[in-house]
């Protein structure tokens, strides 16, 4: 049975996971989208996740 | 970092992230916390920052200038055969590095340079994608080309301090060098990448 955090902890991580793997995607094309790819959703994905996971770290059972 | 390194790294944090989602229970132990930290804080957190460093390195590639099909005939361009066309004389005999041919020349332009530079590379891709793109001959640059693009490199070399087409009056040089005479002026180097002929020229076979 997943607590809370855990279930935090596991969204962090897909998010982290989703961003990652746009950062991937947006290396195999040299081209200005593949640029604003990453800019606009890689990093917001992957920043989301790191944020969520240490917020989470925060709460008070973590 | 380079992408070679880049990559693996990238997919090293992703797999530790995929482990934490699939077993985030494995975070009650103490080498799950520290995994789980290195896995989704530390890493991310440097991958974002090495991904932009990669990106902005690549953004100086010529593949990624000419990626647009608008920029293609000024590809084409680099390929004329005839020197007097100056940026095919410069591609053509490595003055510059070819696989960053376009940045090497036009260091302020689009992506690069400061935020309104960036700011135009952005309203590129808005026409480019949602606009009616202009024809390769009616692209201008935002200003006039500077002369510092060109004494980069040329300032204090023999061949251009001490040319006699650089010596026509007493003050050529001393005019080119402070940009009161563009190097692209009539009659100096004036044969650019002139895309608007490019039907009637001769390129280059390597």
């Amino acid at each position: 049975m997943q607590t809370d955090v855990e279930k935090k902890i596991k969204w962090a991580a897909l998010l982290v996971l989703a961003g990652l793997a746009c950062m991937l995607l947006s290396f195999t094309k040299v081209h200005p989208l593949a640029f604003v790819a990453f800019l606009t959703i890689a990093c917001p994905l992957t920043l989301a996740g790191v944020v969520l996971f240490l917020w989470t770290l925060l709460h008070k059972d973590a | 970092m380079p992408a070679l390194f880049l990559i693996p790294f990238v997919v090293v944090a992703a797999a530790i992230a995929a482990w934490i989602a699939w077993r985030a229970d494995f975070t009650r132990s103490r080498e799950g916390k520290v995994l789980a930290f290195l896995g989704l804080a530390v890493l991310p957190v440097a991958a974002v920052f090495e991904g932009f460093s990669a990106h902005m390195e690549r953004g100086q590639s010529t593949e990624f200038c000419l990626s647009c099909h608008v920029m293609s005939d000024f590809g084409r361009s680099l390929r004329i055969d005839d020197p007097s066309y100056i940026p095919a004389q410069h591609f053509q005999n490595n003055r510059i590095p070819r696989e960053r041919a376009c940045y090497t020349c036009h260091t302020d332009y689009t992506m690069f340079g400061g935020v309104s530079a960036k700011l135009r590379g952005l309203r590129h891709l808005q026409v480019q994608y949602l606009g009616t793109i202009p024809k390769p001959e009616e692209i201008k640059l935002y200003y006039p080309y500077q002369n510092r693009e060109c004494l980069h490199c040329h300032a204090g070399a023999r061949r251009f301090e001490e040319g006699s087409a650089h010596h026509k009056t007493p003050d050529l040089l001393v005019r080119a060098k402070s940009g009161q005479l563009s190097c692209l002026s009539s009659g100096c180097h004036e044969f650019i990448h002139d895309v608007g002929s490019l039907k009637d020229a001769t390129f280059w076979k390597e």
